[in-house]
């Protein structure tokens, strides 16, 4: 059952794509040759507003369906030799579940895509907007690279430290598993696939913000310094057909009732499931 | 009310494996029927005799109704329904944990067959908790780290010894009766400490999950 703290096959394909991609930048791969039917499922608990509707802790259920042809490889910019895969080929729909009062709405062509950056494990759903917006799960949860260069969100994935916790969903842990330090994963988990092209399960911790998260003040005791909600909506909505579709994380690191409950520990998470289907006959 | 979790994990139907299927466990009851855990005194035991003395908490239960888990996988959709008196709807307020646990002969089991901590569902349950002792009654949607784990808390707790190897224990002698054969769920994404253990009762697994409550719709 112990994982090695390695995978060899991402390991070994990342060496390569490295020597591949050196001077080249930005490169897209041509994909796999056989196209099979593929729906990506991210699932969380989010805020925001549907048309009208306004949502708070909501079930929030993203789905595109499409085909693993159109996964598309490109060089990640924060992690040197690591890769960026994307599908935006598919239709794509959301459910928002208010407490029993169901909307479920398709976007707009090209409106969202699925997008995980296997350099720092973030995973999610990627638009125009920002490519960690409407989702990403497993940023790290305080300002990086500072408080005073903090610009964007999610630039990098959440950071283990050499004494702290260790990842908290296998989306971060592949990406940990790749820098060998304190954790081990099971071999179930280290054998997840990266590709977006076969069926895997990336999980953590979830932001949903188009914009920066607020700083948590001096008056927050131990939690000073670390992100708390999403700073402000979205510069425009994401097109259904259910009117415009904004999320804006009210949660995020904001709990900080006592040491044993710190924030981000008790935000909300999520998943994303990828599902090859059967061909149709 | 009706009680959903839904997880991405491996899990066993009649025999048959299933891997990273969509496993949805609902359990329908009357909230006038959640109760506290009585000791056999009578007495009310609070869920923070495995932690802190300092720290007040109490279990809820509901185990008086019907449990049905439908397993998608391959685009195909599985329908259990589970027999009566195995799954109960649970909420520790102390140690923040929300979920379906399992009776056996050898005693509760609060985080099998699926059970969520940290993430909102902790927050729910503790923070709110605090505020509000009727937490199975209102409806409420959270988030958190999904846990299939027989033996739970497996690297112990206060009083909880754990498991001997600070791992979950294998869930293959712990078959729920359903109507279309025997159910198995597994753990398959996990976080260990260097010596082997779990990395600890919350992030050892790194699974999550959704877990809601909603008024019953008849």
């Amino acid at each position: 059952m112990m994982g090695n703290g390695m995978k060899p096959t991402s390991q070994a394909f990342r060496t390569g794509a490295s020597g591949l991609l050196a001077g080249i930048g930005l490169l897209l791969f041509s994909s796999p040759a056989t196209a099979e039917p593929v729906v990506y499922t991210l699932r969380t608990v989010s805020d925001g507003k549907i048309g009208n509707h306004h949502f708070k802790e909501a079930l929030v259920t993203i789905t595109l369906r499409g085909n693993t042809d159109t996964v598309e490889q490109t060089s990640s910019a924060q992690v040197s030799g690591a890769l960026v895969y994307t599908n935006r080929i598919g239709r794509a729909t959301v459910t928002v579940d208010d407490n029993g009062d169901v909307t479920t709405a398709a976007f707009a062509p090209g409106e969202v895509w699925v997008r995980y950056d296997t350099g720092i494990g973030v995973a999610g759903f990627a638009s125009e907007i920002s490519p960690n917006y409407p989702f990403a799960l497993n940023c790290i949860n305080s300002p990086y690279p500072s408080a005073a260069a903090y610009a964007k969100d999610c630039t990098q994935g959440s950071l283990v430290a050499a004494n702290g916790w260790g990842p908290d969903g296998t989306s971060g842990s592949l990406a940990v598993l790749s820098s060998p330090g304190n954790y081990l994963a099971s071999t179930e988990t280290t054998a997840l696939p990266q590709s977006l092209a076969e069926s895997t399960l990336l999980s953590g911790t979830a932001h949903a913000c188009a914009d920066v998260y607020t700083i948590a003040p001096v008056a927050y005791g131990f939690l000073a310094g670390f992100l708390l909600v999403c700073k402000s909506d979205a510069p425009r909505g994401l097109k259904t057909d259910h009117g415009d579709l904004y999320f804006k994380d009210a949660q995020g690191g904001s709990a900080q009732q006592s040491p044993d409950f710190p924030g981000w520990d008790v935000a909300n998470t999520g998943t994303l499931n990828v599902e090859i289907l059967p061909r149709s006959e | 009310m009706t009680y959903k979790g839904v997880v991405i994990t491996d899990v066993s139907l009649d025999n048959q494996k299933y891997h990273n299927a969509t496993v949805t466990m609902i359990f329908e009851g009357d909230s006038a029927d959640i109760k506290e855990p009585r000791d056999s005194n009578g007495n009310v035991i609070p869920s923070s005799w495995c932690t802190k003395p300092s720290q007040t908490g109490w279990f809820w239960i509901l185990s008086k109704g019907s449990a049905t888990v439908t397993i998608e996988s391959g685009d195909k959709l599985h329908i259990a329904h589970l027999a009566p008196d195995q799954v109960f709807v649970a909420l520790d307020q102390c140690n923040g944990g929300i979920g379906f646990g399992s009776m056996w002969p050898s005693g509760v089991e609060p985080a099998y067959p699926l059970a969520f901590t940290l993430g909102t569902a902790e927050e729910m349950t503790f923070v709110e908790g605090l505020r509000n002792l009727n937490q199975l009654k209102n409806p409420v949607s959270v988030t958190g780290v999904a846990w299939s784990c027989v033996g739970y808390p497996p690297t112990g707790a206060a009083q909880l010894q754990g498991t001997q190897d600070g791992r979950c224990t294998n869930p293959d002698n712990f078959p729920l009766n359903t109507d279309v054969g025997k159910l198995i769920m597994y753990q398959p994404y996990e976080s260990y400490y260097v010596d082997g253990s779990l990395q600890d009762n919350h992030n050892g697994s790194l699974n999550h999950g959704t877990f809601s409550v909603r008024a019953r719709r008849d």
